[in-house]
């Protein structure tokens, strides 16, 4: 007979890495035979070994609509991007000439087209999840994480040429704080996207530290968004990006939060088993 | 194609076991019954993997039995041989001890 707990951490990934609820007999069944008296090694090797085969039988049945899953939110998120870049390129063109003249309707104007680009990102984190999480509905967690981790392979490129022009001149740092702070901020609201989408669930029936992380987030992004522009635009000197930056930060520290209280939700949340 | 109705060497051993134990059929007994009978110890997912795929064939069923401390209160999940699956057996051994008779028996004997 064994009188500790059997690993928590090897039930924690059988429980959370397969859909559903088709490995609690099995993970009954283990407990019951570690209580018996077998090792944590031996927990541990069964534990990894039905991991690996459901994996395993997973990649089988559904590697193309993952695939494919995938790949349509790339595509997505590029032509977005690219009609992004087209629609709203006026509005940050001359920004010098506009900040002699703050309290104008042209600046106001470019101030309004800010915060129209920066509304059209974060809608584009939220339709891109959707996607992914609709192509691809066996594995909604899986594929979600899975197309975060290519939106975020996809900037390193960028960063890692940053990092490495980073001699020619004196504002390198700043360049790759702000690549690598956006790109976060992107994922976590990728991520916080995909779950709401996987769960469909009105602000009114998440639970109170949900709720009030949620509102705070949003409040934040848009305060944020709206000093950014107005530091680009009005007379407010943009001389310390080190301050817009690191609310940005928070921004993304707050979201990667909003997106583990949501995934911890969602993933209690699942369906029980049906069986024939 | 009637030979892809056959069964494989672990669904065959599985399904044996599970006809062995009768009503007490669930992962924990099937894995030791195997092991026991022919010194081959299965992943006790591997058991499961198979189960579900002979479900989703019609040779199995499955139920959901009671929860108990002693597992964590995880439920367990009894498995039995359907009527197709019982016939399934009968011919998958019909099928091997055809071509087990004659010269393949004489074949692997010692001299």
């Amino acid at each position: 007979m064994n009188c500790r707990p059997a690993p928590r951490a090897a039930t924690w990934l059988l429980e959370r890495l397969v859909s559903g609820s088709r490995f609690e007999p099995l993970i009954g069944d283990l407990v019951e035979q570690f209580e018996e008296g077998r090792s944590r090694r031996w927990y541990w090797r069964q534990a990894i070994g039905a991991l690996a085969g459901h994996a395993l039988r997973a990649l089988r049945t559904h590697a193309p609509s993952f695939i494919g899953a995938i790949l349509a939110g790339c595509v997505l998120t590029s032509l977005w991007q690219l009609g992004c870049s087209l629609a709203f390129q006026s509005v940050y063109l001359d920004l010098a000439q506009v900040k002699q003249h703050p309290w104008t309707l042209q600046a106001f104007l470019r101030l309004a087209g800010m915060q129209a680009s920066m509304a059209s990102e974060y809608a584009l984190c939220f339709t891109s999840a959707w996607v992914v999480t609709r192509v691809h509905r066996a594995h909604q967690h899986a594929v979600l994480v899975a197309f975060v981790a290519t939106l975020i392979a996809r900037n390193l490129p960028t960063v890692a040429r940053l990092v490495f022009d980073g001699a020619d001149y004196s504002g390198s740092a700043v360049a790759v704080a702000t690549q690598i702070i956006l790109t976060a901020l992107r994922a976590a609201c990728t991520l916080v996207g995909g779950l709401v989408a996987i769960r469909t669930k009105r602000l009114a029936e998440m639970d109170r530290r949900t709720r009030f992380v949620a509102i705070f987030w949003v409040a934040q992004m848009l305060v944020t968004g709206l000093l950014f522009a107005a530091c680009r635009v009005g007379e407010l000197a943009y001389r310390r990006p080190a301050g817009i930056l690191s609310m940005y930060a928070a921004g993304a520290a707050c979201g990667v939060y909003l997106a583990l209280l949501l995934w911890r939700q969602s993933s209690t949340a699942r369906d029980p088993i049906h069986l024939a | 194609m009637r030979s892809r109705e056959f069964l494989g060497q672990h669904e065959l051993m599985v399904m044996l076991a599970v006809l062995r134990l009768g009503r007490e059929a669930y992962g924990v007994p099937i894995a030791a019954e195997i092991a026991q009978r022919t010194g081959r110890e299965m992943l006790q997912g591997s058991v499961y993997a198979i189960l579900e795929r002979l479900e989703s064939r019609g040779l199995v069923t499955s139920r959901l039995g009671g929860a108990t401390a002693q597992r964590g209160g995880r439920a367990k999940r009894y498995f039995a041989l359907t009527s197709a699956g019982i016939r399934q057996v009968r011919e998958t051994q019909r099928a091997l001890e055809a071509l087990w008779t004659g010269p393949a028996k004489t074949a692997g004997a010692k001299p």
